[in-house]
């Protein structure tokens, strides 16, 4: 590191830019992920596979921002207060863009039987986990330059988990409940995929109760 | 001989400045993150050295105090050890005793025995000076805070950039509070060497670096610890913090403090860094040091110099006074001493004492507890031989009780085999009567009540005592009937175990009531169990 590098700007403005295109990384994965589940249900299988390709993509990139990230945290004194936090709440986003790959990548490998009245119930399912992930975004953005604002986007985060959750109880309930023509294998199958969809809103959360945290660690 | 007085010397002022002071300045530089730059680590103990050495090429500030020292070498012994002994008994109160302090109260206290000290017109600049440095480093520091803080409010800067720029900051200003600490301190060193020089600032220099070796790892803990738990705060504090000590420091070696009727004078990091926190506390309305720590702190700016001062004069005394002021030291020092030890003795004393009464009262304790399981151990072996006993003879009653109804079975077969054998009807008839007489006899169970009656006599004995006591009117069926009241048997049981009719047990029962007294409201069966 050569003296001039103190008086530099270009580590600080090549932080806000991996931080920004990994949070567009992440938006973008959200919309192939909806995509991709509507395409396999609706039984789109050029769209799916397109979307697949798209989320591998995607998810590399995602991946080589969060390392890029992680090497300029490591470099000496920067960030040195938050960098913890920062690490961690990178953990989680990194936690996020592996769910939705590998829900994608099962919904390839397994092929869940939908039946048809569960199809709208399974992409709103999807829409509802999106939404949660979608609000955790503004918080990131709003930690880095607004940290009092972060509180307002982790009430978001918390309403869309908990109607992600209510649906795909219900979703749950109609398969063990209403549809006895199913195998139990196939129930299970079922809940399986509902749960892993419901686990990306409870990624969400995590996130948003992270933000939180750092948010007030901040103004201390 | 004399100059190793002047190096013992140095050593005690380098430590201590190493041990209490060095640890706030690093660690604030550590919990900036301007300390691990590798060019603010390298270069550290050069700027510290350089800072050491400006004294020999710019000319040194002039201080009446720094000035007056002893030109015997020897002398400067006194000042060491009063330095050390003043540091380390402000030390038991205070982390932060204030060293710098102490060494000029040190050296105004030889003065004092040898003669040689300034006036007071001459000193009051001083204790004007180290009042005037905290308050100006918590008013640096507040502003500083508050400036930035403002100036940063409505912007939505990144906080990568902020950080960026503070980090810059403190990278720059991590130099300038090493280089502006050592120059302020570098008094200290020069004075005990007589002046300004080459060869006094490499020695002092060589001093210090000693100093720093001997308490290096403890430095280096201590450093850390500062870093991590006391300024675990964001970095604009920390920045804000640095820069207003490094500022006083810079200010307080300058001819500047002269021109408002102060001095320049050596300054303690740690009086400094409690009053930058203090202000950044008032500032932010957040507290980020203990209230009484920050108040120790105070105190121990005030105490350490006029404790140094005292002893020093006491060393004075000895070393260049009479034979009667030595002998009055000599003697005020022994009768401190004395006295010390008797309190420490007495101490010591109490504390074994109350040792001794704490191991007394767990023994007897003990005991007690001990005793108590002993009374409960005999209580349950007598309960249980006594249960044992009962079941002995219970056994024993029932084996008399089987052979009896055999006998009596047997006799009942062979006076049956008889009574069909006789043809005479008459006696037919009276030995049939008599067999009945005495199986009816035998339906009533009469022993078996008894047993029955005795058992429950053994069993409540008290409750029997006690109704004795109380009621020695009752006749005997009438205390059978109490117990089979206390009991819980209903009317139509008693009536069958007493061999009376139900209608007979009724009158018993309210002829009892009468004789116990009882009124319409009361219940028999409570009475008797409150018995």
């Amino acid at each position: 590191m050569g003296i001039s590098d103190i008086f530099s700007r270009k580590k600080a403005d090549l932080l806000s830019e991996n931080i920004d295109a990994l949070l567009d990384s992440i938006d973008g994965a959200l919309l192939v992920f909806k995509g991709g589940v509507k395409d396999y249900l609706y039984g789109e299988e050029a769209g799916f596979a397109e979307n697949l390709a798209k989320m591998a993509a995607l998810e590399t990139d995602a991946l080589t921002r969060i390392r890029e990230i992680e090497s300029t945290l490591y470099s000496r004194g920067y960030l040195i207060r938050s960098r913890g936090d920062i690490m961690r709440l990178l953990e989680r986003l990194d936690h996020i863009i592996s769910i939705i790959g590998v829900d994608l990548v099962q919904f390839e490998i397994e092929a869940p039987n939908v039946p048809k009245e569960l199809r709208r119930e399974f992409v709103k399912l999807s829409e509802l986990a999106s939404l949660a992930v979608e609000s955790c975004i503004p918080g990131t953005k709003a930690y880095f330059t607004e940290p009092h604002n972060v509180a307002e986007t982790t009430a978001q985060v918390y309403f869309y988990d908990k109607e992600a959750v209510k649906l795909s109880q219900s979703i749950k309930r109609t398969v063990f409940h209403q549809m006895d023509n199913l195998k139990l294998s196939e129930k299970f199958h079922l809940r399986y995929f509902a749960l892993h969809i419901e686990d990306l809103a409870n990624a969400a959360v995590k996130v948003a109760e992270q933000l939180s945290v750092m948010a007030i660690k901040r103004a201390l | 001989m004399e100059f190793l007085y002047v190096i013992i010397s140095l050593v005690i002022v380098a430590g201590l400045l190493a041990w209490r002071d060095l640890p706030i300045i690093d660690g604030s530089i550590l919990a900036s993150g301007a300390g691990e730059r590798y060019g603010v680590r390298i270069l550290a103990p050069v700027i510290i050295l350089a800072g050491l050495s400006l004294p020999a090429i710019l000319p040194d500030y002039e201080s009446p105090i720094l000035s007056a020292v002893p030109a015997m070498a020897k002398s400067l012994l006194p000042v060491g050890i009063a330095t050390l002994v003043a540091v380390l008994t402000v030390f038991r109160f205070s982390r932060f005793p204030a060293a710098p302090f102490a060494f000029m109260g040190a050296l105004v206290g030889l003065g004092l025995a040898t003669g040689d000290a300034p006036g007071a017109r001459e000193i009051l600049p001083f204790i004007y000076s180290w009042l005037a440095a905290p308050l100006l480093c918590a008013l640096l520091a507040a502003g500083l805070y508050r400036i930035y803080s403002l100036r940063m409010r409505n912007r939505k800067t990144h906080m990568a950039v902020t950080e960026g720029r503070l980090l810059c900051a403190a990278t720059l200003t991590a130099p300038l509070l090493l280089a502006s600490a050592a120059y302020n301190n570098s008094s200290l060193f020069l004075c005990l060497l007589n002046g300004g020089g080459y060869v006094s600032t490499a020695i002092a220099a060589a001093c210090a670096l000693i100093g720093w070796f001997c308490v290096r790892n403890r430095t280096s803990r201590a450093a850390w610890n500062i870093a991590d738990y006391e300024l675990d705060t964001n970095s604009l504090t920390i920045l804000s913090l640095m820069l207003a000590m490094a500022l006083c420091f810079a200010l307080f070696s300058s001819p500047i403090p002269a021109m408002a009727g102060l001095a320049a004078t050596p300054l303690p990091a740690g009086t400094l860094y409690l009053a930058a926190l203090l202000g950044i506390s008032l500032v932010r309305k957040r507290a980020l040091a203990d209230g009484q720590e920050i108040l120790l702190g105070a105190v121990a700016a005030v105490i350490s110099p006029v404790l140094a001062l005292m002893i020093a004069y006491c060393l004075g005394m000895i070393l260049n006074g009479g034979l009667l002021g030595t002998a009055i030291v000599l003697g005020i020092a022994l009768l401190l001493s004395a006295l010390s030890f008797l309190r420490r003795r007495q101490n010591k004393r109490n504390i074994r004492k109350q040792l001794i009464r704490n191991r007394q009262e767990q023994v007897y304790s003990t005991q007690k507890a001990l005793s108590a399981l002993e009374v409960k151990a005999e209580m349950t072996e007598r309960d249980l031989r006594s249960k044992l006993d009962l079941k002995r003879k219970e056994l024993v009653d029932f084996a008399v009780g089987v052979s009896d109804q055999k006998e009596f079975m047997e006799n009942v077969y062979r006076e049956l085999a008889g009574v069909r054998a006789m043809e005479d009807g008459p006696a037919k008839d009276r030995a049939t009567d008599t067999l009945l007489g005495s199986l009816r006899e035998r339906m009533y169970f009469t022993r078996e009540m008894n047993d029955f009656y005795a058992r429950s006599e053994v069993l409540n004995e008290d409750f029997n005592m006690r109704l004795r006591e109380r009621f020695p009117n009752l006749t005997e069926n009438e205390r059978k009937l109490t117990n089979l009241l206390r009991q819980g048997f209903s009317s139509k049981y008693i009536a069958s175990l007493m061999n009376i009719t139900p209608k007979s047990a009724e009158i018993n029962r309210s002829r009892l009531r009468a004789k116990l007294g009882l009124k319409r409201s009361d219940n028999l069966i409570n009475f008797i169990k409150a018995i």
